[in-house]
Formats: structure tokens, C-alpha cells, sequence
């Protein structure tokens, strides 16, 4: 499995209720092992005992569905630290229960969900709605925002993972226009044969494309919004200009801006997932 | 397309409405001379007044856009293909472009613009003293040097870079298909179009109109021949049927040879002002005046006056900068189509700096001179400029030997640079109202021709020429806008070719 053991980060403010619902959504991942982690900015890594029981009654809520689970006090920078004990424990993501702030609040005393999608080589979940919503009448889509870059080897087996609930997968595209009709159209045909070859990997799905000119951060919070997407599944980038990196990735700007769960995957996960199958197709030859 | 085809109104709308806009502007200006006076008048002064400090904006903007273009990796970017070698070969390049650019005003207001800010400076210097004579110098390289080509290259780069580059007709819409896609064959981009031909039919009629008037003082002040409106219409006539022959020829021939014979000729008179003038202060006011401006180029470019000689610098700057934006189609287009084959570092480097160091010397010889005259020979030629700039040429030259020759000269080079000028007018706008044919049918180049020269006449004899001036100034201001949205476009249309379409980076991606 690709997302087996997951780096829970928690304040020990969040309701049981929210961190039932997150519990929920790790399984939908096929997730067996959660590390629970509470950083506290002070130094030394001692806490309350009232803190400690919050966080042991929090562990056994996380545990309810089968979860082998853990726990760690730690101490220093919570951005710093997450993806540094993500690496330690071997976690194949980190998992977030999303409180919203406002934008005053992100601005001035930031957002460490935004910060670790920055600085985290794994990927990277933020669960704000449930996965598999309790009505059934509801079919949002799973949204799959492309590159066509390495993040598709780990996004596609999971997008035709049955576990993520019914309904379609809508693979979306986006991009600026090419300078001339003529590039125009070679980069319009170029895209949609990409999409059907990524959509021809999810057999199990019933699965719609789409190319959409624009800017990706605009284009995929807006078509999330309008397909009322229940998960947004988008893939971070490496090349990121300066300009882009000062207000900050297409990723960090679709976790902020959209109401929906978001999973954030990264290349470097990516590469690493390429490399792993490689070298089990050469010891199976 | 064909050209038949592109000639008829319904198919082709930017010609038909550009067409109908033009001959209605101008029978307003001709039937309601004083209305069309007082509605430009109010127009100006609130677009020059409120949102002047935007041109400065602007024009500095296009000036760091147009040094980035040239030192960043874009800079080795050939405007056609790869391989393409230039069209043209230096001299015929720099005398078009100065040509097209420059000539005719430059003659005008070489000795005239120095001379006015001495006799006339802003409120905090004194006329006539040695700090207004520094001033009249700075701010003439400044309104004539590198800004006014920062402001055509945005225009002629991008009309470049998609025409040869990227196989676009050479249209200003063709620039806007990055941001707006096949928006630019529907109704923005044909009002972009439209703008831009109103803009240069206006610009250069006026022009016409203001360039008769020198001539005919020039014809005045060598030979006596009385000045009129009668003298004024015949040289109208007589310039037309010359840029006209020249138009037919195309610009293999005719703009070129007449473009490289006057740079010759130009060179020529103001080596010869330059040996027999006062030589050393020439070449003394030419370095002060590049190390003023070298230094204050930053502050030059912002100063917008809010404290004191605010009027000054909306009568003088401001208008220049709306003046060059309002010339930018006519003269960027033109630049482009010259410019085939170059990279954009050299395409920038060169138009900028070459027509700019020319003008410096230009300045410097002519505006010397006059200055020597007033402040050290006790002659009012600064009066006299400030009174009637178009006389200060030929007022100067006659304090200086062979004054019959040099001003005769000085009018040949003042009809042949106005012959040059509405020539590639007439090309440009002929080719922009031929969906961007870089051959536009013979009939379309005489008709746009002689409706340019009919208009400068009707409203010479009606008084209408300065509100049709002010109205190409008017346009100025969406195309300012334009004109940045342009950088826009080209800089993502950049972008693009790097990031997807140069070989070492086209790995299957898209």
C-alpha cells in the first residue's frame, strides 16, 4: 500500500468529532499505522497531565477503526518538525484535521498546514469535509489536477482505488495558452491525448477530462467549486518560479481556498515510488 | 485571404470603420471647427491634468521592461527564425528607423526646444541664467532620447516577435492572442485595430499639416516667398504627390534610399553647423548634458512635478510622452517590419541606443548653437524660438556662413523626412486595414495617402489641425493600457517558448 503509515500532527484543541472524521478518511486510504505527534513550541518536551490524557483519549478515538496507533511529544518549530518526524517514523503522508482561519489570521500568524504542504517531501492530506459523505444522494467527483508530471504514478492507482467511495473522477488540466493558434492547437492535442492516456490507467472509474486555460491556482479552486468536488487531489510542483514561490504554491493556495479535502502529493514521493517499482520488477526478473 | 476580399467592408471592418470614423472626425473638424476645439481642449487638459503622472509610469515602465528584454535570456531570441538573417543591413536599419522615428520633429525642435525652455523654463528657475540653460538641455535629451524608443520598441517587439516569430499577420490585436485567444479576431481585437489606425491617420495629418507650416516658413526665410495658406496647400499637394511616387516603390526602394540619403544629409549639416559653430562649447554641453542625464536618468523619468512646475512638465513631458505613445502604432509597426531576422538584444540595443546617441549629438550641435547665439553673442534667438518655433532653424543658421545653402538644405531634409515619414504612414496604416498584409494593395495606400493629406489641408483652412492633434494625444491613453497589456502578452508568449518549446526542454511535456 502506498499511504500505510501516516504522521498525525495535533494541537490537542481538536474535537473528537474532528478527529473521528479524520480517522475515517485515513481508511478510506488503506491506512493500518498512525503516528500521532504533538509539537509544542515550547522547549522540552514535557506537557501537562491534563494535555497528556487529551492526547491518550484522542489516540484511542483515532484508533476506533482498526489503526494501530502511537504517540510522541515533541518540542521546536511544528513546520519543522512534522515532515522531520514524518522522515524518522518512515510515513508515507501526514495527515490534517483543517481549521479554518481567516485570511487576516493566515497572514499574521500563519498556517502550519501551509507550511508543511511547502516544506514536506511526502504527501500531504487536509481533510476539511468528509471523503464519503453520510447522504447518499451526493456524487461529487474526485478532482485530479495534472501536470503530467511524476505525481501521477502515486495519484492514479489511488483514484481507481474503490475504497475512495463511488462516482466519477474528473482529471483536470490546466495551463496557459500557447502563443499562436497554431502552437495553440499542437498544445491543445497534446493535452487531451495525455489526459485519455492518464484516464485509460483508471479502468474502475467512470472518468471525465478536462483542459481548462488559465492560471492553475485559479483554475482548480474554481472547477472544484463548480463540480463540488469531495476530494482535490493536486500534485506539487518543483519548478516554481520566484514570483510564484513569494505568493506561495498552487498547492498551498488550493488548501487554503478551497472548502473540500485536499491531498497534496509530492514529486519527490513520486520519484521514490518509481524507483521502489523499478527495482521489484528487476528482482521479480 | 485575398486582397479583393479584404477590401470589402463587411469582411473587413477594421477598414470600414477606421474609413468612416476618420472622414467623420474631420468633417466635424472642418463644420464645427471651434465645437471640435472646445470638446478636445476640455479633454486634454482633464486627461493631462489627472492622469498625467500615469504616462510617466508607463513610459519609465517601458523603458525597465525594454532593458530587461535585452539583457535576460530572452534577449537571444531571433525575431523570425533561427536561421533567418537580417533584411536590412545596418545603415539602411538605424536611417529608417531614424527616419520613421524621429526626423521631421528633430529638425523642428532641434534648435526650437532648447531654446523655448531657456527663454521659457518652469517658475523655480530663472529664464535666460545658466541653470535654465542646463535644465532646456537635460530635458531636451530626455523628451528625445532612449523614453521615446522604450515606448515604440514595446510596440514594434512585440508586433516583431508575433509576426516572424510565431507566423501572426503584423497587427497590434495579433499581440493579445495570449491573453485573449481568438477573442482578437472578434470585436476586441478589431477595436484595438481601429484605435490604432485613428490614432496614426490623426497623428500624422497633423503632422502633415504642422510640417507644411515649417516648410512654408522656411521658403519664407530664403527665398521670401509669401507666406498663405495658399503656399501652405501647394506644398500639402506637392509633398503628397513626392510620398505617394515613394509609397508605390516600397520599402526596398523608396523609404530606404530617401531614409539613407537624409541621414547623409543630416550628417552633413550638422557637422557643417558643428565645424563652423562654436565647437568646443558644442561638444562641452553635449557632455555635461549626457553626464546630467546619465546620472538623473531615474529621477527624470518620475519627476512629476507636484510641488512646483507642475504646468511645465503636463505642457511639456506629459504631452511628449502621450505624443510618442499616440506615434507608437505607426512607428512601432514600421520598426517591425524593418527589423526581420534580428535578435530582440540587438533589436533593443540598437534602436535604442543608436537613434538616442544621434539625437544627443543632434541636440547638442543645433541646440548649441542657438544657445551661443543667445547667451554669448547677445542675439534673442530664444525669443524668437518661443514666439515661433518654426522659424528658429533658419534663424540660427543665418548667424552662421552660407546660410542660403544650409537652410535650403535644411528644407530639403525637412520635405524628404516628411515624405519618409507619411510614406511608411501610408504603408502601415494600408497594411493594418489589409488584415496585415506586408503588401497592401496599391489602391488602399493612395486612398489612405490622400485622405491623410486631405485632412491635414481641410483643417488647416478651417483651424481644426490642433484639436485633431489632441485627439491623436486622447488616444493615447487607452493605448497606453493597451501597450502594457502588450507586455504582458509578450512576456507570457517568452515564457512559454522557453519553458515548452525550446529543444532542451521538450521532453514530452506540454
Amino acid at each position: 500500500m502506498i499511504f500505510e503509515n501516516v504522521l498525525i500532527p495535533l494541537q490537542l484543541n481538536e474535537s473528537s468529532a474532528r478527529v473521528t472524521a479524520l480517522a475515517d478518511a485515513i481508511e478510506l486510504f488503506g491506512t493500518t499505522n498512525a503516528h500521532i505527534v504533538h509539537v509544542s513550541a515550547d522547549a522540552g518536551a514535557d506537557i501537562s497531565t491534563a494535555r497528556h490524557d487529551r492526547l491518550s483519549a484522542l489516540s484511542k478515538t483515532m484508533a476506533k477503526n482498526g489503526v494501530r496507533v502511537t504517540t510522541e511529544v515533541s518540542s521546536g518549530s511544528p513546520a519543522v518538525a512534522i515532515p522531520r518526524i514524518a522522515r524518522e517514523h518512515g510515513c508515507d503522508y501526514i495527515a490534517f484535521s483543517w481549521k479554518a482561519k481567516s485570511w487576516v489570521q493566515r497572514t499574521l500568524v500563519g498556517s502550519v498546514t501551509q507550511d508543511v504542504v511547502r516544506l514536506s517531501d511526502i504527501p500531504v492530506f487536509v481533510h476539511k469535509r468528509p471523503i464519503i459523505p453520510s447522504t447518499e444522494s451526493y456524487q461529487g467527483p474526485i478532482l485530479y489536477a495534472t501536470d503530467f508530471h511524476e505525481t501521477d504514478t502515486l495519484a492514479i492507482p489511488l483514484l481507481n482505488d474503490a475504497a475512495l467511495g463511488p462516482g466519477e473522477v474528473v482529471l483536470l488540466h490546466s495551463g496557459e495558452r500557447a502563443p499562436d493558434p497554431v502552437a495553440e492547437g499542437h498544445r491543445s492535442r497534446s493535452v487531451e491525448a495525455e489526459l485519455a492516456r492518464l484516464a485509460a490507467g483508471c479502468p474502475n472509474r467512470s472518468v471525465k477530462t478536462r483542459s481548462v486555460l488559465g492560471s492553475p491556482r485559479r483554475v482548480i479552486t474554481a472547477q472544484a467549486r463548480r463540480l463540488g468536488a469531495r476530494l482535490v487531489v493536486v500534485g506539487k510542483s518543483n519548478n516554481t518560479s520566484r514570483f510564484s514561490s513569494m505568493l506561495g504554491s498552487t498547492a498551498e493556495a488550493v488548501v487554503n481556498q478551497t472548502s473540500m479535502s485536499v491531498l497534496v502529493l509530492s514529486p519527490a514521493s513520486a520519484s521514490l515510488r518509481i524507483a521502489t517499482q523499478t527495482a521489484d520488477t528487476r528482482i521479480a526478473t | 485571404m485575398s486582397e479583393s476580399r479584404s477590401t470589402t467592408g463587411r469582411r473587413n471592418p477594421v477598414f470600414i470603420i477606421s474609413l468612416i470614423l476618420v472622414i467623420t472626425l474631420v468633417a466635424i473638424g472642418f463644420v464645427w471647427p471651434e465645437r471640435l476645439d472646445r470638446w478636445t481642449r476640455f479633454a486634454h487638459g482633464a486627461v493631462i491634468e489627472h492622469v498625467g503622472f500615469s504616462y510617466l509610469l508607463a513610459a519609465f515602465a517601458f523603458l525597465v521592461f525594454c532593458v530587461y528584454m535585452a539583457f535576460s535570456r530572452y534577449g537571444t531570441i531571433r525575431l523570425g527564425n533561427d536561421e533567418e538573417k537580417p533584411q536590412y543591413g545596418y545603415f539602411a536599419w538605424f536611417s529608417m528607423l531614424f527616419a520613421a522615428g524621429m526626423g521631421i520633429g528633430l529638425i523642428f525642435w532641434g534648435v526650437a526646444e532648447p531654446l523655448t525652455h531657456l527663454a521659457a523654463p518652469p517658475e523655480y528657475l530663472e529664464a535666460g541664467g545658466g541653470e535654465a540653460a542646463a535644465f532646456a538641455m537635460r530635458q531636451s535629451f530626455f523628451h528625445w532620447g532612449i523614453h521615446p524608443w522604450a515606448i515604440y520598441l514595446v510596440m514594434s517587439l512585440s508586433i516583431a516577435y508575433f509576426s516572424f516569430r510565431r507566423g501572426m499577420p503584423p497587427l497590434i490585436s495579433s499581440c493579445f492572442y495570449p491573453l485573449i485567444g481568438d477573442r482578437i479576431y472578434r470585436w476586441p481585437g478589431k477595436a484595438i485595430d481601429i484605435l490604432a489606425v485613428f490614432a496614426t491617420v490623426f497623428g500624422v495629418a497633423t503632422s502633415l499639416g504642422l510640417g507644411a507650416l515649417q516648410i512654408g516658413g522656411g521658403l519664407n526665410a530664403v527665398f521670401g516667398v509669401a507666406e498663405g495658406i495658399g503656399l501652405t496647400l501647394t506644398i500639402i499637394a506637392v509633398v503628397t504627390v513626392l510620398y505617394l511616387i515613394s509609397s508605390m516603390t516600397g520599402l526596398d526602394k523608396g523609404i530606404q534610399i530617401l531614409s539613407k540619403t537624409n541621414v547623409l544629409v543630416a550628417l552633413a549639416l550638422m557637422t557643417f553647423v558643428l565645424v563652423v559653430g562654436p565647437t568646443s562649447y558644442i561638444f562641452s554641453i553635449f557632455t555635461d548634458t549626457l553626464g546630467q542625464y546619465g546620472t538623473q536618468l531615474v529621477s527624470l523619468s518620475l519627476a512629476s512635478s507636484p510641488f512646483e512646475g507642475a504646468a511645465w512638465t503636463q505642457d511639456w513631458t506629459i504631452f511628449y510622452w502621450a505624443w510618442w505613445i499616440s506615434w507608437s502604432p505607426f512607428v512601432g509597426l514600421f520598426v517591425a517590419s524593418i527589423s526581420r531576422g534580428r535578435t530582440i538584444r540587438e533589436f533593443i540595443l540598437g534602436a535604442l541606443l543608436v537613434p538616442a546617441g544621434l539625437t544627443f549629438l543632434w541636440f547638442s550641435v543645433f541646440g548649441g548653437a542657438g544657445m551661443h547665439l543667445q547667451l554669448h553673442r547677445g542675439a534673442s534667438v530664444a525669443q524668437s524660438a518661443l514666439a515661433d518655433a518654426s522659424g528658429a532653424l533658419f534663424e540660427v543658421l543665418a548667424a552662421y556662413p552660407l546660410a542660403s545653402v544650409t537652410s535650403l538644405l535644411s528644407i530639403v531634409l525637412l520635405s524628404v523626412f516628411f515624405i519618409t515619414s507619411a510614406d511608411s504612414a501610408t504603408f502601415v496604416i494600408a497594411m493594418m486595414t489589409s488584415r496585415g498584409s506586408f503588401s497592401p494593395p496599391a489602391v488602399k495606400k493612395i486612398g489612405w495617402g490622400l485622405i491623410q493629406s486631405s485632412a491635414a489641408a481641410v483643417l488647416l483652412v478651417s483651424g481644426g489641425l490642433e484639436a485633431l492633434q489632441r485627439m491623436a494625444i486622447l488616444a493615447a491613453l487607452p493605448f497606453m493600457f493597451v501597450m502594457l497589456f502588450m507586455m504582458r502578452g509578450l512576456l507570457k508568449a517568452l515564457r512559454y517558448e522557453f519553458r515548452y518549446e525550446r529543444p532542451s526542454r521538450l521532453k514530452n511535456r506540454i
